[in-house]
């Protein structure tokens, strides 16, 4: 047995194997959530999210005789979400890498409020980021890529994967700040 | 306040992105099951049904209305096409036995002219033969005493006055007969005639005389040697045939009549009117079938594949008896209170629902009844009981949450027999295509009387028949 992986879930691998729908089913259910949590990172919205995880779930079912089962099916399946992920980013017509951003000098953030965001809000933001800044600051921050393999991965080079990193986490500060200017604003009245 | 550090930063969204944890929606694993199977050819037969149910139901209500109003209307019809049979054929009426004794008298000489009060006294009141027997007793009965022929046919007075008739019509020739009967309104048969001359101006099939158009009655007495008292008489004869006939007309064997009549097929058995009912078909059919436990049409899973083998047999004209053998594979999905969980399995966690995949033969005693029977066509409803057997039995549980204390994931074996477990209903419709093949479609649905399977379920089935019906004719 896996040192990574569970008797259950080589059980249900062995079923998706054999193409057996009910293993299959199965197995996504088991891992919608950590697949979606992942795909969220990359799209600007929760159905283009769905469509990845499919898209992603597609791929496992039809090439899960490629799998070592040896290695973590966990990280096997981050890896070919993300992957698709960056399928479909590609696919998708040429962003613009730069876009004008507020400038967010001196911009401060109360942590305590901060800690009264919820995580829904704080993936929101990510989402609303320009699709070339979320995707670096989703492979760097959340994935943990290196600027080299994001450079090569996005087509770009090392130098736009750190300016883009960057501009991100200044436009996600300046998010938060705004999120705290009204929620600071909505207390005193 | 103070302004976050990149690290601050990251460590904040990457927290936020470690604790979302999105509940799965079913439609999202749905569409990627479409997908996979569209990838593998597996023809995802469900999903239009569920989608085009309501019209498909509406389109099954429409063929069942068209084919009862259509039924009842030809009903009526049958009771006319009936009515034309039994005046042409049947023996019942007066007139269809004056109808049917014709060509047994035409092939014994005799003409009928009158309308007759049965069928033996019928003949014998349009004769007269004050000579008694006009054939050659050897041509006439070769073989069989007259002593043997029935004597229980008394005249309308209730007097047998002419009990040796019977004798001349059984055998299909001259008999002695007693002078009673008027001679007015009648033809004669002469004595010189030849039992040969007198049946070609008969129709062999149904034995009305057919003096060919135009020609004058003297003529028709010259020919047929036949002293017409009453021309009017001869005017009610309705020429059948072309002027011309009788001169190509081939002389019917006289010996073939005799034999007929002498085996039985005669005025008593004359065949009876064609109902087109033969007595044994076979059918073999498919079905898709589609299998739930709750008979909620979204419920119906994927169908499965069913075959049936089926033998008819005719046990009245509308009615038959079918019984046969039908294997299919039932695939439905259960949800917790559907179906009942093993009181031995101990564990944390029911499941949410079960997955069944079932190969079951069945054997159905059904009684069909043909609401319309025409010539190609035919419109049925069926009723009976089924007994299942569970052959193999494979299920799936399916849980909300993965636990790796979970123990039963799945069951396979078999339960066995369920004696009258359902209740079948069906209508069809029948299409001939030959002689002895046919079409069949039949939407049915078989309705639980008792729970089956290794998770007892109330199993209902619906499905439409697709069948070819062989009628096979066996030689005696």
């Amino acid at each position: 047995m896996s040192e990574h992986n569970s008797a259950a879930i080589l059980d249900l691998l062995d079923g998706c194997l054999q193409k057996d729908r009910r293993s299959q089913e199965l197995l996504y259910k088991q891992f919608y959530g950590y697949a979606m949590g992942l795909c969220m990172r990359y799209t600007s919205n929760r159905e283009e999210a769905k469509e990845i995880v499919n898209d992603g779930f597609f791929k496992i079912f039809t090439k899960i005789e490629s799998f070592d089962r040896q290695r973590s099916f966990k990280t096997w399946l981050a890896r070919v979400m993300i992957n698709t992920a960056l399928d479909h980013y590609r696919k998708e017509a040429k962003h613009p890498m730069q876009e004008d951003i507020e400038i967010a000098n001196g911009i401060s953030v109360d942590e305590s409020a901060i800690s009264q965001l919820s995580f829904l809000e704080l993936i929101d933001m990510v989402q609303q980021l320009p699709p070339a800044y979320r995707m670096v600051f989703s492979l760097a921050v959340l994935d943990g890529y290196s600027h080299e393999d994001i450079a090569n991965e996005l087509s770009i080079s090392v130098g736009t994967s750190k300016s883009n990193l960057a501009r991100a986490r200044e436009k996600l500060r300046v998010m938060l700040s705004k999120k705290n200017l009204n929620e600071y604003e909505r207390v005193v009245r | 306040m103070k302004e976050l550090s990149d690290d601050e930063l990251d460590g904040l969204f990457r927290k936020s992105f470690e604790e979302f944890d999105p509940p799965i929606e079913t439609n999202d694993w749905n569409k990627l099951r479409e997908r996979l199977d569209s990838a593998e050819n597996i023809p995802v037969a469900g999903s239009w049904v569920k989608k085009y149910w309501p019209l498909a139901a509406l389109l099954l209500i429409m063929i069942g209305g068209i084919g009862v109003y259509f039924g009842t209307e030809d009903g009526k019809v049958g009771e006319k096409r009936d009515t034309v049979l039994s005046v042409s054929d049947g023996p019942s009426s007066d007139q269809s036995a004056q109808k049917i004794d014709k060509p047994l008298l035409a092939n014994s000489g005799q003409v009928v002219a009158e309308k007759p009060s049965s069928p033996y006294s019928d003949a014998q009141s349009g004769l007269d033969t004050e000579s008694g027997d006009l054939r050659d007793e050897k041509q006439v009965r070769p073989d069989k005493d007259i002593r043997e022929l029935p004597r229980n046919l008394a005249s309308v007075s209730g007097v047998r006055e002419r009990s040796n008739l019977a004798v001349n019509s059984d055998r299909g020739d001259g008999a002695v007969f007693l002078n009673t009967t008027k001679k007015t309104n009648s033809i004669k048969v002469s004595e010189e005639v030849p039992a040969t001359t007198s049946d070609r101006n008969y129709n062999q099939s149904s034995g009305e005389q057919m003096f060919p158009t135009g020609i004058p009655e003297s003529d028709v007495e010259e020919m047929e040697g036949l002293e017409v008292e009453d021309s009017k008489e001869i005017s009610q004869f309705e020429p059948l045939v072309p002027l011309g006939f009788t001169a190509t007309l081939p002389e019917l064997p006289l010996r073939v009549v005799t034999d007929a009549i002498a085996n039985g097929s005669g005025t008593d058995s004359l065949p009876p009117a064609k109902t087109n009912t033969p007595a044994w078909a076979i059918r073999i059919g498919v079905a898709p079938d589609l299998s739930t436990v709750s008979m909620q049409m979204k419920d119906f899973d994927r169908p499965g594949p069913s075959a049936s083998l089926l033998v008819e047999r005719s046990i009245a004209r509308r009615w038959f008896v079918q019984t046969g053998v039908v294997r299919s594979l039932k695939t439905y999905r259960a949800m917790a209170g559907e179906y009942e969980w093993p009181a031995n399995w101990y564990q944390s966690q029911m499941p949410m629902s079960v997955d069944g995949a079932c190969r079951v033969i069945e054997v159905p005693i059904n009684l069909r009844f043909d609401i319309s029977q025409q010539e190609r066509n035919n419109w049925f409803v069926g009723a009976g009981i089924s007994s299942y057997k569970m052959q193999n039995e494979k299920y799936t549980y399916q849980y909300k949450n993965y636990d790796p204390n979970i123990r039963w994931w799945k069951w396979e074996g078999q339960t066995g027999w369920y004696l009258f477990s359902h209740l079948n209903t069906s209508v069809g419709y029948e299409r001939r295509i030959s002689d002895r093949l046919s079409m069949v479609v039949e939407p049915h649905l078989r309705v639980p009387l008792r729970k089956v399977g290794f998770g007892k379920v109330n199993l209902f089935t619906t499905g439409i028949w697709m069948s070819v019906r062989y009628t096979p004719v066996f030689r005696k």
